[in-house]
């Protein structure tokens, strides 16, 4: 049975799982959950109870008999699994910049998911905080041309899912530098240039976060 | 016969054999006095409190954080089980701290600046999960190579996660009283599915002990404080947070003044614990 990721039909907090997969290049299960009320339906009251996951929740991973929610978990587990796990050297290197993406991303969802009164002062102290991150996330990747170095590991496609995220939200911080020359190199990566170029891209057509959400991120119009 | 003196000061001493009292210089112990308005302010009595480790030597393994417990008092636990030295450095959480700060986060050669930060020798780590995994491997409470038991342990590492970020953002919620009732149903949910998991233990892994029982410890621990009623109802979990209390390598940490006085959150917080 090949590995099977479920969430909804957005790129949120699954996408990075869903970008390392396509980057194998091994046949795997996109068990898309629709963003419609039927959609919701099927998980909230079909299988989020009766999956047999120890913490119902998505993201989720299904692989033989392993069975994960968590997006750090299932990243680090699909590390193990497909060699894309940083050296024994770079661990704690790797942890520092997972945790990093992670807590940008988050920093990010919690603008997006704010209410809508907060909306406004939440967007503005984001922001404010952006350049510098930008600048230190530059210094740390450098010349890559991964994360890690010369290494490709699963942190790289959190960082290429997240950093994509956020410079849709933020185009201006991201025209130049080390940052941007990073999405791009990973953007051509062969197995994911074919994806990204492809007609039925999802990212063509999914929101980054929910629609019902202050900003959710629909691709522009081409 | 031993006299004694304020620290820096010279303590007087007698000699055995002719009962004469000679003076004995003591060596001057560095403690930050200068950084805090008064070496009676809290910060200054729970930075004093480093047990297990020594003030005078060198000490290659720093911890700083903010005088909270917050997110980052896992690594301390780590630390302080370990036995192994360490300058408990807490930055207080007001105007003179934040001055501090400001002029030492760009000037310690932090990756990726932040606070908790974590300086051993050459190695510096920031974000609080990188640290704690990295005193972890350190210390020898990994959960080993056996997949099934990695797995479990990194699920429940970002479950404690989970359960610490939503119990933050209601205490510093501007719409507390609102949110609070959808909170505590959340947070009960959250945690009966935590303790159904975690069994009989004693420890998450069974038998082993590992990083992620203290982050279980701290963060159930806080939300205890918040809501005593909710969490008492998971057994299997009171039962976890009984182990690591009764840890003997935890003892002296418990009888502290550190222990007894540190807050959970800032001062602004809704629910400061």
């Amino acid at each position: 049975m090949p590995v099977e990721i479920g969430y909804w039909g957005i790129r949120g907090l699954a996408e990075p799982c869903r970008l390392l997969l396509r980057y194998t290049e091994t046949e795997w299960t996109d068990a898309v959950i629709p963003i419609t009320p039927e959609g919701a339906d099927s998980w909230f009251k079909g299988k989020k109870y009766n999956m047999g996951l120890d913490f119902p929740n998505l993201p989720y991973l299904v692989d033989g008999d392993v069975k994960l929610t968590q997006t750090v978990a299932i990243m680090r587990y699909l590390g193990r699994k497909f060699g894309l796990s940083p050296s024994e050297a770079d661990v704690t290197k790797g942890d520092l910049m997972e945790q990093y993406m992670m807590e940008v991303r988050l920093a990010l969802g919690k603008v997006c998911y704010a209410d809508a009164d907060q909306y406004v002062e939440k967007k503005s102290e984001f922001l404010d905080k952006l350049a510098l991150r930008v600048e230190e996330m530059g210094k740390f990747i450098g010349a890559g041309p991964y994360v890690l170095g010369d290494k490709i590991t699963y942190v790289d496609f959190l960082a290429l899912e997240f950093l994509d995220n956020v410079a849709a939200f933020s185009p201006d911080h991201f025209k130049t530098g080390p940052v941007v020359e990073y999405i791009n190199r990973m953007k051509s990566l062969p197995a994911l240039k074919k994806f990204y170029d492809s007609e039925d891209c999802t990212h063509k057509s999914y929101a980054i976060n929910s629609p019902k959400s202050q900003w959710p991120g629909w691709p522009s119009k081409q | 016969k031993q006299g004694h003196g304020r620290r820096g000061v010279k303590a007087v001493v007698s000699t055995q054999s002719t009962g004469t009292q000679s003076t004995v210089p003591r060596p001057f112990l560095p403690r930050d006095c200068l950084m805090f308005p008064t070496s009676q302010h809290p910060t200054a009595i729970r930075q004093g409190c480093n047990l297990g480790s020594s003030l005078t030597g060198k000490m290659t393994l720093t911890y700083c954080y903010w005088d909270l417990r917050a997110l980052g008092e896992i690594p301390r636990y780590l630390l302080r089980y370990s036995g192994q030295d360490w300058k408990n450095d807490r930055i207080p959480f007001n105007d003179s701290g934040f001055s501090r700060w400001g002029a030492e986060k760009f000037a310690m050669g932090l990756d990726l600046p932040n606070l908790p930060y974590l300086i051993d020798g050459d190695i510096k780590v920031t974000q609080s999960v990188a640290v704690i995994r990295y005193l972890a491997r350190k210390f020898g409470l990994m959960p080993g190579d056996d997949e099934k038991d990695i797995v479990k342990c990194e699920m429940i590492e970002q479950e404690a996660v989970d359960l610490r970020l939503a119990f933050q953002k209601l205490c510093l919620d501007d719409k507390f009283e609102e949110n609070k009732q959808a909170y505590l149903e959340k947070m009960e949910e959250k945690m009966g599915i935590l303790d159904t998991y975690i069994g009989k233990g004693p420890f998450v892994l069974g038998e082993k002990l590992t990083y992620v029982d203290f982050m279980v410890f701290e963060y159930v621990s806080q939300i205890r404080k918040f809501a005593p009623k909710q969490v008492e109802k998971s057994g299997n979990i009171v039962r976890l947070l009984l182990h690591i209390r009764e840890l003997p390598q935890l003892q002296a940490f418990f009888n502290s003044e550190e222990f007894k006085t540190v807050p959970i959150n800032p001062s602004f917080a809704k629910f400061i614990g």
